[in-house]
């Protein structure tokens, strides 16, 4: 079953990075060229009912937000030209800001990837390859960075985070390297994967299993314990914009620039990819897709300059 | 536009213009010349200019082609110029371009594609050569085609393979990909001069005089038939519209001399000839005066005919068309009775 979300105006869904986690408060994005715009979309959105407010509003340019739970809260994290900036749930407060540079005197610094180690850490990477990690206590006072590592050469594109321990981070860059790190007290690298040259745009770790889409439109799939590719698709004909996981199920969710959503079934016991669901968005050019449910029964998809937010219902 | 000046200001990292300024920029380019337009006509321009860079950035397979896209652009300009001075400064243009951004990774061009798109987001004006070709929609967006061949280093979708820890594939399994995509093409030249391997930066404008194919987004590797056609200046298989009106005018000039002249300009122009006709409406003195250049032997020489209007000639069917021009003072009277018959007008007409 698939349904049309309208948002109050294209500029809210349409820049070529929007990505937003749907938990039970769905989020939209606004990128405009010179603006950041936050906006909340409220659930009923089968009721094609949603309540929105604009929360923000800075110049900047958008790369990535991020929802996640921190102890009691539910925070918004979002990664920006003006660095890292995490929000309460309701979005409307700032509680902290970082710009997350290492060259304050050249220009084009933004903050890239996102993840959440453990309970309270967060990881998040910039446009010279450095990451920090900033520790979240309880009161969200105060969040204080405990490590900051150059970990590649380019910029970083996507970090994901082990949820089950073992306090495992992959990182990747603008160049295509792909590095695994253990988190100690501080980063200390374990292995670095064999470079594919088109970079990887997004990355998930799931049940031992490193989930990377490429921009070459393939998604491989890289072991935690052998530190050797398991499996690889030729997913699509151009480069993935945007990938999803659902942790309750293995499902893994595909949108790219080629106008298809798929969604991928990974097998926890070995790796295995297959194809579960395809669909084209003719004409779209897609740049955001997310699941809506832990079980990944629902997700959605954003494309280029449309005020659409298509969902789709198994 | 090529000043090394404005080159050099051009191309230091800066983020992407603001709207204004580039709009600015391009009604001060386009007035560089006697050309003006009203403000409805530049608008126009404009529109059209913006949605054609929109859709090859779009159609751009993968990112590294916003540089062949770019070289298609230069190639063209270099096509158009002819003093050395005007080439050495695409020479310029050329390396000022390569040393930019040819050392960039596919991940950072992606990100240039990325400013690119934002900046023409919104753009949704219908341009009638792309909905002729069918690459452009009636609300305006651009048909995102999935079929061609895929871009370099990417793969035709439909496989998963499944590797041992040694990384020997062990296992290859298919599904349906949708789409009919094909093998990667070898990809376009980056050097000063080559094959550029995509249409896209090429003028829209020509047509394909060998087959039905849209000129719109064609890709030639080597075992395409279209090989050697592409950029502009290579025109071997292309039919230039513009051209193709110019000799259509030249054949219409000389069927009109031929038709002034009667016998005598089958013998001195050569029926069918398709050397250049100068046609002088204007007297001797004033051609002397406008050319001063121009030589008094060539004035006399065999290949210049004086035809004097006001004197008759001998051809019959001119006379009759003269004739057919003049109308009496008699019939012009007949004229003011409205009862007459307009079989009888028509009969003294005749």
């Amino acid at each position: 079953m698939v349904g049309n979300f309208f948002v109050k105006n294209y500029a809210a869904l349409d820049g070529v990075c929007s990505k937003w986690l749907c938990d039970c408060v769905f989020f939209g994005i606004s990128f405009q060229i010179t603006k950041i715009v936050l906006r909340l979309y409220h659930p009923s959105y089968y009721r094609k009912e949603f309540t929105e407010e604009q929360m923000y509003e800075r110049n900047g340019t958008l790369t990535l937000v991020m929802w996640c739970d921190v102890k009691r809260h539910q925070l918004l994290v979002v990664a920006s030209s003006l660095g890292v900036q995490i929000f309460d749930e309701d979005g409307r407060v700032c509680k902290f800001s970082h710009p997350c540079v290492d060259m304050p005197d050249g220009g084009g610094n933004f903050a890239r990837g996102l993840a959440l180690i453990g309970h309270d850490m967060l990881c998040v990477g910039n446009s010279s390859g450095t990451i920090r990690i900033f520790h979240i206590p309880e009161d969200l006072d105060p969040v204080v960075k405990i490590d900051h590592k150059q970990v590649h050469k380019k910029a970083v594109t996507d970090i994901a985070a082990s949820v089950t321990g073992g306090n495992l981070v992959v990182t990747a860059d603008d160049s295509g390297e792909l590095s695994l790190w253990r988190l100690e007290r501080e980063l200390h690298l374990v292995s670095m994967f064999p470079t594919f040259r088109y970079p990887c745009t997004s990355l998930k770790i799931w049940e031992g299993f490193i989930l990377c889409a490429f921009g070459s439109g393939h998604i491989r799939v890289f072991g935690t314990k052998t530190l050797s590719l398991v499996c690889e698709v030729a997913a699509h004909a151009r480069w993935i914009t945007a990938a999803d996981l659902a942790p309750d199920t293995g499902y893994f969710l595909s949108v790219s620039e080629d106008s298809f959503v798929k969604v991928w079934q990974i097998s926890k016991r070995d790796g295995m990819v297959s194809l579960k669901f395809s669909a084209q968005v003719q004409d779209n050019l897609l740049v955001g897709g997310k699941f809506l449910c832990s079980g990944g029964e629902k997700f959605c998809v954003s494309t280029y300059e449309s005020c659409n937010v298509i969902c789709y219902c198994a | 536009m090529l000043n090394e000046k404005f080159l050099i200001q051009l191309f230091k990292p800066q983020t992407v213009y603001n709207k204004t300024a580039l709009r600015k920029l391009f009604e001060d380019l386009a007035h560089a010349s006697i050309m003006r337009l009203d403000e409805a006509s530049m608008d126009k321009l404009y529109d059209l200019m913006i949605m054609a860079f929109k859709y090859q950035v779009l159609m751009a397979r993968q990112p590294l082609e916003l540089i062949l896209i770019t070289l298609n652009h230069v190639d063209a300009i270099r096509n158009f110029v002819s003093a050395p001075a005007l080439q050495t400064q695409i020479d310029k243009t050329y390396t000022m371009l390569m040393q930019m951004y040819a050392h960039l990774s596919i991940g950072e061009m992606q990100n240039v594609k990325y400013s690119l798109l934002n900046f023409l987001q919104g753009h949704r004006v219908r341009v009638s050569v792309f909905l002729r070709h069918k690459v452009q929609n009636t609300d305006g967006t651009f048909v995102i085609p999935t079929s061609g061949p895929v871009p370099a280093g990417c793969e035709i979708p439909g496989c998963i393979r499944s590797f041992d820890p040694d990384g020997i594939v062990c296992q290859t399994t298919h599904f349906p990909a949708g789409g009919e995509y094909a093998a990667a093409c070898e990809p376009g030249s980056t050097e000063m001069h080559g094959n550029r391997g995509t249409d896209l930066g090429c003028n829209i404008y020509t047509v394909p005089a060998t087959t039905d194919m849209s000129p719109m987004n064609t890709y030639y590797g080597n075992n395409n038939p279209l090989e050697n056609i592409g950029a502009v200046g290579n025109g071997a298989k292309y039919q230039d519209l513009e051209a193709d009106e110019f000799l259509l005018g030249k054949e219409e000039l000389n069927l009109l001399m031929a038709q002034l002249l009667g016998s005598q300009a089958e013998q001195k122009q050569g029926f069918g000839s398709k050397e250049i006709i100068r046609l002088s409406l204007f007297g001797l003195g004033e051609e002397k005066e406008s050319n001063p250049t121009l030589q008094k032997e060539e004035l006399e020489s065999k290949n210049f005919i004086r035809i004097d209007a006001r004197t008759r000639t001998s051809t019959a069917a001119l006379e009759k068309v003269y004739d057919e021009m003049t109308m009496q003072n008699e019939e012009l009277q007949q004229d003011e009775d409205k009862e007459q018959d307009l079989l009888d007008l028509l009969d003294s007409m005749m």
